[in-house]
């Protein structure tokens, strides 16, 4: 046999693969590249016709109808914006070739970084959706409405707006004052609450925008919710999370105490932590308890304002009929005794601001009815056939984004180290390819899949 | 080579030297780039496509041998009624694998030995377009094949209390049939040997989609010069439209195995019934490939005989052209024919009488097909050599098969064939009468020029005879058991059906089959130690590989031929246009370097599928470890990416017969 001869360095072999003219005029590895791609189409079109044929049988996806709230599942404003970052990528990578060919190995490293960094923003995006739509969290039509008649209305994701729906008039009166932008901000599920074991804990966020030209104020809070029982679930804890901010009144403690119990009984799978919240504040009470009374006895006028932020504290935490009624009639110049403890952790700031924010808007406001106008459980592989084929198939499309980033990281790395040079322009091209037919994939999965809801 | 290159050359030669160093496979894992031509890492990290060919056909004799030791178990258990030789699971598992590995480890990958040997010396090629890539599909398949049969040890080691005795279903092996209907195969109704059946098919998947990708990449880009398309030998066509097929057929199941596995492993419902998954999708899924899979399997073997035809007929193929475009057409049509395996399942009218027209349709080409090869044979001097026999063997028992496949056309009597031996009878003839006296007839034709022997001629005539008259003693009373409705697939039988006689005839066909076949083996294996030498074109040949000097040396062609027309080494023996060879470039023969992360992957993919089944087991950690064997498969990949092409050179002999190595001259010293 003959021997073989030390091997050969990049360049003579560059020149000899130039120098094999190919029958077609196509590098090899483009036209392997043209058949892997087109062999990828009918893995696409398999896995896009088998929703379509569900899609089709199952409008609701799922054989009972209504199962599956698909235009409540979408979030069509993230998805676009991702579609639309998905094709801006593509037009880098149109440029990154280009670059590539003419040798400005310099334009290409900036392209091809766009690329990646588009390509990293387009799988955040399907990380968020796939974590959102699992967790059910755009799979709540909420209703929520305050004691002085005011409604919150709203189908969105993070965000529920707060519609006046009411007589303004009376609501107005009801607030006390002329303000009306309240806004939640936030409505998530707590960490480590699980949609599918319920009852189920979230946090919420309310933003409250000052008039007299402050910057708005927020607090938090926390809602447990219980399916099986919905009127046990309508609790409310203000000011709970993050750490508590611990505002009670003495003379209601033993009240708070037993509407406590309440929710810590309601909620009977909540989360390690949010027990852990409750058992805190319990075991406090009692120390609470007495230094109130000097504190209340030394600064009861200076303290005036504050004491509002403990009651409206205090009603949310214990929504009864008889607290409600009587918040109502509260107003600014009443006093009652009351104190609070700074709260021992490193939280100590939210819970000034949100005494802050209590000081100056006692609006009456109190979340303190959630109602539930439609559940739809959140979407995962088990729940119905629409979720089955959704995330295989889109889980499919990510997979291949995932790959093409780490490809196009590589070449970028390489380019650095001088492995990859515009002599490797037809690699880049390679490359180039398999981007924009993953992206030619996506428009097709964005329009059958997501936009086809909306006409 | 100029001064100037040379120079830039040794310049870059130390940069190199440092790469090397820095090189993945010496840092990270610690394998060096293999350069040894002998030994079993020549043979386990060889990029040689004839190597590599040998090894796909050695595979596939392997599987050919269990698969029919499987086909007699289930003829065993037949031969008289009410037989408990076996138990009705045992059964359902041997006719599983019997129908899985005959068609995706035996047939396929002895078309891919062919495909593999024969296509780059057919087209005037030193090698496939991508070597490495090439040994990829080899250790894919041969991962596939392992994850597939190793059930077969769970099983026993299930059966003797070892393994798995907790497990709600008790089949270790597949049991749901070659095409796996779901929810038959579904985790309510099968155990582990639907996950073994699932992960191996998927692994066979990417090894035959890479091997595809490969050859029409070879076929389309890298013929000699003058060897246009329409002078191409027919068996390379076949394997240009076999590899089509395969890029278009194989992702439809394989998306429906994925579906089916997320079915199993997460709890998906894609054909979940009671959560509205459709039976019926697996079904069209499972068709759109199966049918073009048919005709994966029977283009190659009509290649090989429109070879074999020719040459001992002494006479051209009669209407190439034809031929050609009759693969093609049967080719596009196999794609529009799945539904006609559905007709009992209620499609509607409009779709049965389509799909009806459209199955009658394709038995046109292949109809041409058969009267060409007759025009072929017609006032040809033909010389009855064994494979001439198989061939001529080929063309009668495929067109009976054929027959049978033109009476299930029509629907209302596929509503009373279906699921009956008839439909069993039909398949083999056109499977066994068809593919394998066709590969067979390939391995007596090609098999000299493999191994630079002849198979013994006499064994010959005895195989051939005991082929073909066992294959009919088997399959032909099938017709009748099935239309006096003997179902497929019946564990037994009772005795007072009128089934006894015909399928005791079968069983004793089906050993008469078998000694037909292990008399061929045990020929090859001879052959390839003992067998009586011959020169490089022993019969005659018409086509290029015939021109290369046996055993093919490593480079098959010392100078790339030049090509002046079809059959052309034919026309150069006894015509005018001779062929021509292109100059000595001066730089040697590039050839590529070997290399382990093909068979890097190979493991990982085994592992990977053994995993996933111990995962269906509910193993612990072996979720974790199908994980490590996927991302063995990628780290394979990526640095095999890494690692380049690399390459030697080799000088060609300058003197006929004196295949002398090389010894590195002064130009290629400073490399």
């Amino acid at each position: 046999m003959p021997s073989a001869n030390p091997p050969l360095d990049d360049q003579l072999l560059e020149e000899i693969h130039a120098d094999q003219n190919t029958n077609t005029g196509i590098e090899n590895k483009k036209l392997i590249m043209w058949l892997f791609l087109a062999s990828d189409c009918m893995f696409f079109g398999t896995l896009i016709s088998t929703h379509l044929i569900y899609r089709k049988l199952y409008p609701f996806g799922h054989p009972e109808e209504g199962a599956v709230n698909i235009t409540g599942t979408f979030d069509i404003e993230l998805t676009s914006f991702s579609t639309f970052i998905l094709l801006m990528s593509s037009f880098l990578m149109a440029l990154a070739v280009s670059s590539m060919h003419k040798g400005a190995i310099q334009s290409f490293r900036n392209y091809t970084f766009g690329v990646i960094i588009f390509g990293l923003i387009f799988l955040a995006g399907q990380v968020y959706e796939f974590q959102h739509f699992y967790h059910g969290q755009g799979w709540y039509d909420w209703k929520v409405s305050s004691n002085a008649g005011q409604v919150i209305v709203g189908n969105e994701k993070n965000k529920l707006l707060f519609h006046d729906v009411a007589n303004t008039a009376a609501a107005k009166e009801g607030f006390g004052h002329e303000q009306f932008g309240l806004e939640l901000l936030s409505f998530t599920p707590a960490e480590g609450a699980d949609l599918a074991h319920p009852p189920i804990t979230f946090k919420y966020e309310v933003e409250l925008p000052d008039e007299v030209g402050n910057a708005p104020e927020t607090f938090y809070g926390e809602y447990i919710y219980n399916p099986t029982d919905p009127h046990a679930s309508q609790v409310v804890v203000l000011s709970e999370i993050p750490p508590p901010p611990v505002i009670e009144e003495a003379k209601e403690a033993p009240k708070e105490e037993a509407s406590d119990d309440t929710a810590k009984a309601d909620s009977g799978g909540k989360t390690d932590a949010s027990e852990k919240a409750e058992t805190t504040e319990e075991a406090e009470a009692p120390a609470e308890a007495s230094e109130t009374k000097d504190v209340t006895a030394a600064q009861e006028q200076t303290e005036a304002a504050e004491e509002h932020v403990a009651e409206s504290t205090e009603h949310t935490e214990a929504p009864n009929e008889h607290a409600t009624e009587k918040h109502t009639e509260d107003t600014h110049n009443e006093a009652h005794p009351h104190t609070h403890t700074p709260a021992p952790t490193s939280m100590a700031e939210v819970t000034k601001a949100a005494k802050e924010t209590f000081k100056h808007s006692n609006y009456g406001f109190e979340l303190n009815e959630f109602k539930q106008v439609q559940v739809v459980p959140g979407l995962d592989l088990k729940t119905s056939v629409f979720g089955s084929t959704f995330y295989v198939m889109t889980g499919t499309h990510g997979t291949h984004v995932a790959i093409g980033v780490l490809w196009l990281f590589s070449m970028l790395v390489y380019s650095y180290s001088g492995r990859l040079t515009p002599r490797h322009a037809v690699d880049v091209e390679i490359a180039g390819l398999y981007w924009h037919f993953v992206d030619i994939v996506w428009i097709v999965i964005f329009t059958v899949v997501y936009l086809v809801e909306y006409i | 080579m100029s001064s100037a290159t040379a120079e830039v050359h040794t310049t870059h030669h130390h940069a190199v030297a440092d790469k090397t160093q820095l090189a993945p496979e010496k840092s990270l894992l610690g394998l060096t780039r293999p350069d040894r031509h002998t030994g079993w890492i020549d043979w386990v990290t060889t990029v040689d496509h004839k190597k590599i060919g040998i090894m796909y056909g050695g595979f596939a004799l392997l599987f050919f041998i269990i698969g029919g030791i499987e086909a007699l178990m289930i003829r065993l258990q037949l031969s008289v009624p009410q037989n408990d030789l076996i138990t009705a699971q045992l059964y359902n598992q041997f006719f599983t694998m019997h129908g899985t590995t005959m068609i995706f480890l035996g047939v396929m990958p002895l078309s891919a030995a062919f495909f593999n040997f024969l296509v780059p010396l057919q087209i005037g090629a030193r090698d496939v377009a991508f070597p490495r890539l090439n040994t990829f599909s080899l250790w894919t398949f041969v991962a596939g094949a392992f994850v597939l049969n190793i059930s077969w040890l769970f099983q026993f080691a299930h059966t003797v209390g070892w393994f798995g005795q907790g497990l709600v279903h008790t089949d270790m092996a597949p049991s749901g049939g070659w095409f796996g209907y779901a929810p038959l195969t579904g985790d309510k109704y099968t155990g582990i040997g639907t996950d073994f059946w699932i992960v191996g098919l998927q692994i066979l998947g990417v090894a035959s989609l890479a091997a595809s990708f490969n050859f029409i990449v070879t076929i389309l880009n890298m013929r000699a010069p003058g060897m246009t398309m329409m002078r191409l030998p027919v068996f390379t066509w076949m394997t240009l439209v076999t590899s089509f097929l395969i890029i278009f057929a194989f992702p439809a199941i394989t998306i429906a195995l994925a579906e089916l596995m997320f079915d199993r492993y997460f709890g998906s419902n894609f054909f979940r019934t009671e959560n509205g998954g459709q039976p019926i999708l697996w079904q069209h899924l499972f068709w759109v490939f199966g049918h073009p899979e048919v005709y994966i399997l029977v283009l190659p073997a009509m290649g090989i005989v429109s070879e074999i035809l020719p040459t001992f007929s002494k006479k051209p193929l009669f209407g190439y052209p034809i031929i050609v475009f009759s693969g093609a057409v049967i080719g596009f049509l196999g794609f529009a024919v799945w539904s006609h395996h559905m007709f009992t399942t209620g499609l509607g009218k409009v779709a049965t009488a389509a799909f009806s027209l459209l199955t009658m349709a394709i038995a046109v080409p292949t109809g041409v097909k058969i009267f060409n090869w007759m025009g072929t044979l017609w006032g040809g001097r033909i010389k009855f050599t064994v494979p001439m026999v198989f061939s001529l063997g080929f063309i009668w028992m495929f067109m009976l098969g054929g027959f049978t496949g033109i009476m299930h056309s029509s629907a209302p009597a596929d509503a009373q064939q279906q699921d009956s031996y008839f439909v069993v009878a039909h398949f083999h003839y056109v499977l066994l009468g068809g593919v394998l006296l066709g590969l067979l007839a390939g391995l007596y034709f090609w098999v000299p020029k493999i191994f630079g022997r002849m198979l013994n001629q006499k064994l010959g005539y005895w195989t051939a005879f005991l082929v073909i008259a066992g294959f009919n003693i088997t399959f032909f009373p099938m017709h009748y058991l099935g239309l006096t409705g003997m179902p497929r697939r019946t564990h037994t039988y009772l005795g007072d059906m009128g089934w006894n006689l015909w399928n005791l005839v079968a069983t004793i066909g089906a050993f008469i089959l078998g000694i037909g076949v292990l008399l061929c083996f045990v020929n090859i294996v001879y052959t390839v130690f003992k067998g009586k030498k011959c020169d490089a074109d022993p019969w005659g040949g018409r086509t290029l590989e015939w021109s290369t000097p046996t055993p093919v040396p490593a480079y098959n062609f010392a100078a790339t031929p030049i090509v002046q027309a079809r059959d052309c080494f034919w026309v150069h023996k006894h015509g005018d246009k001779k062929i021509e060879y292109m100059p000595d470039d001066g730089h040697g023969i590039h050839m590529p370097s070997q290399s382990w992360f093909p068979l890097l992957c190979g493991f990982g993919f085994a592992f990977f599928g053994v995993s996933m089944a111990m995962m269906g087991a509910g193993v612990p950690y072996a979720g974790y470890c199908a994980i490590a064997g996927l991302s063995a498969v990628f780290l394979g990949v990526y640095l095999w990416a890494l690692e380049g092409p690399g390459g030697y050179h080799l000088e060609p002999p300058h003197e006929e017969g004196a295949d002398k190595p090389h010894d590195a001259p002064a130009s290629h010293a400073a490399h």
